[in-house]
């Protein structure tokens, strides 16, 4: 793996944890949402956690943020991540919570 | 302080470059599951109408396809791969026990008649090479073949086969791994049943 690959990879990683973190705080609706779900919390974040960091805009920003590419930026990366989030948060609170 | 290592489950569809038919094929422990997904995948199309902004997709939710049939669940659309929605939604509902996906689903029913008493071993050694390159992809992907007397001399061999799309009707070829075409053959038939 190359170094670019190497620190796009971290830069993922690293987003996952934030994405965690995120939903660990708000475990109040987690639970909500999984009371109506066959999941767990547990496994309802970590299916989060995938959906948001293999997301094509965010899997493919990590990998041209670094040099040679550059074209994106980390930050604005991890950004779009969190503004991700949000929305499949919300979608899974109209899909789930509204039955 | 935050774990750095996360489990990250690799969500199986990311968009490409191209577009194709896809079918995603789920199922689940019983039939009431699968209804639950279902229903849930049909409120995932409405709320795809509704809150557009909120889904990154290159198809609209009336071009999308969803059925049940006992404990498996179907879903159809043309797209580039932007199926992580829908994937969100077969995986939370309910657990599937198995996931799998298509381009361009077929169905197929593949008939060669051959001398009685030749087994599809034995053709391969009797026939010629792309009928027997063809069975023998056949025995591979779909098992060993339904043998069906005829009657006569001869007798049926038969494949069903589901899976990617492998058959052209208008050039009534088979694309498995090279072009077996039918048409030039009195012996093979095949049918399309979905």
């Amino acid at each position: 793996m190359n170094e670019r690959m190497k620190r796009a990879e971290n830069l993922l990683r690293e987003i996952a944890g934030m994405i965690r973190g995120e939903l660990e705080n708000r475990m109040d609706l987690i639970e909500k949402i999984t009371s109506r779900l066959e999941v767990t919390p547990e496994e309802y974040m970590e299916l989060m956690v995938s959906e948001v960091v293999t997301n094509s805009e965010i899997y493919v920003g990590a990998e041209f943020a670094f040099p040679p590419t550059q074209s994106h930026n980390p930050e604005k990366v991890k950004n779009k991540a969190l503004k991700l989030l949000e929305k499949k948060l919300r979608r899974d609170c109209r899909l789930f919570l509204t039955i | 302080m935050r774990r750095a290592d996360h489990k990250v489950y690799i969500f199986k569809f990311r968009p490409s470059s191209h577009s194709d038919d896809y079918t995603i094929v789920a199922t689940y422990r019983d039939a009431g599951r699968a209804e639950k997904v279902r229903r849930a995948l049909e409120r995932l199309l409405k709320d795809m109408e509704k809150h557009p902004d909120d889904y990154n997709v290159d198809w609209s939710p009336d071009e999308a396809r969803i059925l049940l049939d006992g404990e498996k669940v179907w879903f159809e659309v043309y797209t580039a791969g932007y199926l992580e929605d829908v994937e969100s939604v077969i995986r939370k509902v309910a657990k599937p026990e198995n996931i799998e996906c298509y381009r361009y689903y077929q169905e197929l029913r593949i008939r060669v008649r051959v001398p009685k008493g030749l087994t599809a071993e034995l053709a391969l050694l009797v026939l010629d090479r792309e009928e027997a390159e063809a069975i023998r992809w056949f025995r591979e992907n779909c098992g060993e073949p339904k043998v069906i007397d005829c009657g006569d001399d001869t007798q049926i061999l038969e494949w069903f086969y589901s899976g990617d799309g492998i058959y052209g009707e208008d050039e009534d070829t088979l694309y498995i791994g090279f072009e077996f075409r039918i048409e030039d053959r009195d012996n093979w038939e095949v049918w399309e049943i979905k």
